[in-house]
């Protein structure tokens, strides 16, 4: 989920950088398409544990079905990102596992968190993001605030483009089981964070 | 503070979730049976049906609100079903059991249907096959197995049985990662306790072949639940969708000794629910390298 809102909003800034010279050492072509490249790239999510600490946790993987597409116009660049549920990991086997299952994630019933993205606007350096995420086989809307981070050619000899973007949603929202089943102990809302690096295709 | 409103709002829920299905139980059973007319008189054969299916349904809705029909998973799917299930073998309660035709169709739909995700995307189409086909039959036998025995000789120990057994079960996927599945299966065992108390009083009724329905298909359902969108382990799945059939070892006792026979039945079910949630217990044990208390 945090993943899917953070790829949104990456997706923004893209569209955003694309369009402004700030950061981009040059204004990409129309529609140019970006995969996200899982190993530089990360979500994060952080939840308040029985009101009084926040948890932190992270997914590990950015699925090949995610994809990014940046026009100069950002109304006209996209995003959709795909993230594993059962990725999921948060330093602690037990804990991972209990989150993996029906009480959180649901992961093998609905294994993909995912966001599409629906509209773009703003600035590279300010950018909101809305789009439908999916999740535990719910849609609602959520809206992100993202950046462009950089973009450019680099020595890999390929042309990258890095956002980074944050959102909240409230896991009630999306039918989370363990938020009405035990009130309080976690959430009831989650702030996500995505760092996403995309390469050009 | 925030920690103890935590700890007492989850301990409010727990206990709502099991006093919910208690009381619809209760209320379902007395307007079918009227208690207040004697031990004697007689009971509407649709109370233990419907005391099980609208009981786990005030259970799911008492701890995780009303089952989802938008989104719905796995655990949605079962309660609707087994409500449906229950309003069936209610309204054809005085016939008995379903016709073995309706329950072998019910019986090869539900996990073809509610594990759909599994055929779709985790299971190779033979597995699936052959997975649904295996499921199906030993829901199909369960349920006529348990019911001709309901028929024929219904007792309070087996009622009493299935809700330790039932219960058990509830540790069991507590230990395989789920507290959810874990409160649905105390409001089947509450719901369960319910019948039984009633049954004791009564000295002489069980769940009856129409009762059998919501609840092998919730019981079985559940160990669906655990295996399929928790982590239970294989012989704990196992042992968990056979233990029911545990009462059927009554019946190699000799007529003459209806004692012991009626604590067998009662004996059995929990005894096997009890192994399996040792095996749980081994397998998180030896899994955990540190404590996990939510």
């Amino acid at each position: 989920m945090k993943l899917l809102v953070a790829s949104t909003l990456v997706a923004g800034l893209a569209g955003l950088s694309a369009a402004l010279p700030s950061s981009a050492p040059s204004t990409p072509a129309a529609g140019e398409t970006f995969a996200i490249d899982n190993a530089h790239s990360t979500v994060i999510f952080r939840t308040k544990h029985l009101g009084i600490s926040e948890a932190y946790g992270r997914f590990n993987s950015i699925t090949e079905d995610s994809q990014l597409v940046l026009d100069a116009e950002p109304s006209k660049s996209s995003l959709r990102l795909v993230v594993a549920a059962e990725s999921v990991d948060t330093g602690l086997a037990d804990r991972d596992k209990h989150l993996r299952n029906a009480d959180f994630f649901n992961a093998k019933e609905h294994p993909e968190i995912v966001f599409e993205s629906k509209k773009i606007s703003g600035k590279a350096d300010a950018l909101e993001v809305s789009g439908e995420l999916t999740f535990l086989g719910v849609t609602k809307s959520v809206t992100a605030k993202a950046r462009q981070v950089g973009k450019g050619d680099t020595a890999f000899g390929d042309h990258r483009a890095g956002f980074v973007a944050d959102f909240t949603f409230s896991m009630a929202d999306f039918g989370v089981a363990f938020v009405k089943q035990s009130p309080g102990a976690v959430g009831p809302e989650v702030s996500v964070t995505v760092s996403l690096e995309c390469i050009r295709k | 503070m925030l920690a103890a409103q935590a700890g007492s709002a989850v301990l409010v829920t727990a206990l709502t979730g099991a006093l919910a299905p208690v009381g619809v139980a209760a209320l379902v059973l007395a307007a079918c049976a009227r208690p207040w007319r004697g031990r004697e008189a007689a009971a509407s054969p649709a109370g233990p049906p419907l005391a099980l299916g609208l009981g786990f349904l005030a259970g799911f809705v008492a701890t995780h609100g009303l089952p989802r029909l938008a989104g719905a998973s796995l655990r949605d799917e079962l309660a609707w079903s087994a409500l449906a299930l229950a309003g069936l073998a209610a309204l054809r309660a005085r016939r008995g059991a379903l016709p073995l035709l309706l329950q072998g169709l019910v019986s090869a739909l539900l996990p073809w249907f509610l594990l759909d995700f599994q055929r779709t995307r985790h299971w190779e189409r033979l597995e699936g096959v052959l997975w649904s086909a295996a499921l199906a039959l030993v829901l199909f036998l369960s349920w006529t197995l348990l019911g001709a025995h309901e028929q024929r000789r219904a007792r309070p120990a087996a009622v009493l049985g299935w809700t330790t057994m039932t219960a058990l079960a509830a540790g069991a996927y507590v230990l395989s990662g789920s507290v959810q599945i874990a409160q649905l299966a105390g409001a089947l065992a509450a719901a369960l306790g319910t019948c039984a108390a009633l049954a004791l009083w009564r000295r002489a009724a069980g769940l009856g072949p129409a009762g059998v329905a919501p609840f092998i298909v919730l019981h079985l359902g559940l160990t669906w639940c655990g295996r399929f969108i928790s982590e239970l382990s294989l012989a704990g799945f196992v042992l968990l969708a056979l233990a029911p059939l545990g009462v059927l070892a009554g019946r190699a006792v000799p007529a003459s000794r209806a004692r012991l026979a009626a604590g067998v039945e009662g004996l059995v079910p929990p005894l096997i629910a009890l192994v399996a949630l040792l095996l749980e217990r081994a397998a998180a044990t030896a899994s955990s390298s540190s404590s996990y208390p939510y």
